[in-house]
């Protein structure tokens, strides 16, 4: 069933990501296979189960924001308003001549600035429990702080807040973005998410959680989803942002427009705080969903982007879900998880795996599933992409993700024709 | 410590808190209309001199801290005690 609502085009992407600090660099290590983990600096984690993460190389604050500027932006915020920029640029909107009122931001973290968090309270703890926090420990540490930050810096005075949904943040982020123009209620949006929890208190929650891999001494082949002996997904940190906008003022202005999305499916497990359901069941409802809100036919789907995060009960039921909706063509879909490369972003994930979706759709490459090794008889036997990418036809293509809490969140995206 | 030392010592806070350099902060200059501080700015500035200089800035008196003098002024009178 096609609806009348208006079609909905991306144009403008930008990233930081761990293994390329902006688009042309990020698709590049996509296509090649680039694992981005390594020891981790951002903190002492000679105490941590895990000692290693994907993180951002490279990024001098320095080089976007003064002295003063960076000092009150949690490194979230920097990042998101790193991705935001490039996507702006990208983007070719003129600031000058937009209707403020007509472009929002929707941006999202799932966890926010727990660094700044974790370091004003230990000062709270060294300083003998006298509260003397900063006054910008809340505007720095709190979730929404991006989407106001990157507001600010555009003056775009349309829909502005930020969604939270663990790692199914940033599609949710633009699953509404999506909706904003559809509805009527903006022609442009910036929208994407950014995370930064590399640290103390972030390592060690996940690792008491036994979800992040312990394989120390083999850190680059650690993020291995799919494979018989995965232990768990790899942190990863960064942003990616895209620029969302109306069809009929994308075209008028003549933008480059890289692909549509056609549909955004959101469910919940309604299972367990953390495991996944065992079947897939909410996941592939949200596939469904997104496919029919994109008058998209199964078969027509040709990639899809998994959560896939190597962990051992998640990397069963998402492709059991891809079995269960799409029966025989499950097969012919070249199925991947970047996050074999990537590691895990959390709540920037959806947002940095809709661009790999949307550049390969644009580009017909689906890029690899890095690190497999050996096969798992419990993973149902589909085509995971394993080593190197695949140059083929990619109309429609979906990009899966899942937050604990039990929240799916699938978007269809589909090549740009007339 | 000489009313020269004080001064400088507070300049170089306040150049760095606010990312300034030291040409422009003067005496005269008001930390909202000169020095481009909001209300977060200076709360936490005077938390930064409480820290430096041991005293407590009751929260009374920051209304009558706009200028970098009438911050090195209340110092030297706070250290006087």
């Amino acid at each position: 069933m096609k609806n009348t609502l208006p079609r909905v085009v991306i144009t403008g992407l930008g990233c930081i990501t761990p293994i390329g600090n902006d688009i042309n660099a990020y698709w590049d290590a996509l296509t090649k296979g680039t694992s981005g983990a390594g020891l981790i600096t951002r903190f002492d984690a000679s105490q941590h189960k895990t000692k290693f993460a994907c993180e951002v190389k490279g990024y001098n604050p320095e080089n976007f924001f003064d002295r003063k500027e960076a000092r009150k932006l949690d490194l979230y915020t920097q990042f998101g308003l790193v991705a935001a920029q490039q996507a702006m640029e990208d983007s070719g909107l003129n600031t000058e001549t937009l209707d403020k009122f007509r472009a929002g931001v929707i941006w999202a973290s799932g966890i926010g600035g727990i660094a700044t968090f974790e370091d004003e309270c230990t000062s709270f703890v060294k300083g003998n429990y006298v509260p003397r926090f900063s006054p910008f420990f809340i505007p720095k540490m709190i979730a929404d702080m991006c989407a106001g930050q990157i507001s600010i810096k555009y003056g775009f005075c349309g829909p502005n807040f930020a969604t939270v949904s663990a790692c199914a943040s940033s599609s949710h982020a633009i699953s509404d973005a999506f909706n904003m123009i559809r509805l009527g209620k903006a022609d442009v949006m910036v929208t994407g998410g950014s995370e930064a929890s590399v640290c103390a208190a972030g390592v060690g929650g996940f690792n008491s959680m036994q979800a992040l891999s312990t394989r120390n001494d083999d850190f680059l082949t650690a993020s291995r989803p799919f494979d018989k002996d995965r232990d768990g997904f790899v942190i990863g940190e960064g942003g990616a942002g895209l620029v969302l906008e109306n069809y009929e003022h994308a075209k008028a202005r003549g933008a480059k427009i890289y692909a549509e999305i056609v549909g955004c499916g959101l469910t919940a497990d309604a299972y367990h705080i953390t495991a996944p359901h065992p079947e897939g069941l909410g996941a592939m409802m949200a596939m469904k969903y997104a496919l029919e809100e994109g008058g998209v036919d199964l078969l027509e789907v040709d990639h899809i982007n998994t959560h896939g995060t190597s962990t051992p009960i998640g990397d069963i039921a998402e492709p059991k879900a891809i079995v269960s909706l799409f029966g025989d063509h499950a097969k012919n879909i070249s199925i991947n998880s970047t996050k074999s490369m990537t590691g895990h972003l959390l709540g920037a994930a959806g947002a940095v795996e809709a661009i790999a979706t949307i550049l390969a759709v644009k580009n017909d490459i689906v890029p690899p599933t890095i690190n497999h090794f050996t096969d798992d008889p419990n993973v149902p036997d589909l085509d995971y992409t394993f080593g190197t990418a695949k140059h083929r036809t990619v109309n429609v293509a979906l990009s899966n993700t899942f937050g604990f809490g039990g929240h799916n969140a699938c978007m269809a995206i589909k090549k740009y024709n007339e | 410590m000489t009313r020269e030392e004080l001064e400088k010592r507070i300049f170089a806070l306040i150049t760095d808190k606010l990312g300034i350099n030291e040409e422009e902060i003067a005496l005269a200059s008001d930390f909202r209309r000169d020095l481009s501080a909001d209300s977060l700015d200076i709360s936490e500035l005077v938390m930064n001199l409480e820290n430096d200089f041991s005293i407590v800035v009751p929260e009374s008196e920051m209304v009558n801290l706009k200028t970098v003098g009438d911050v090195v002024d209340y110092i030297e009178k706070a250290l006087a005690k």
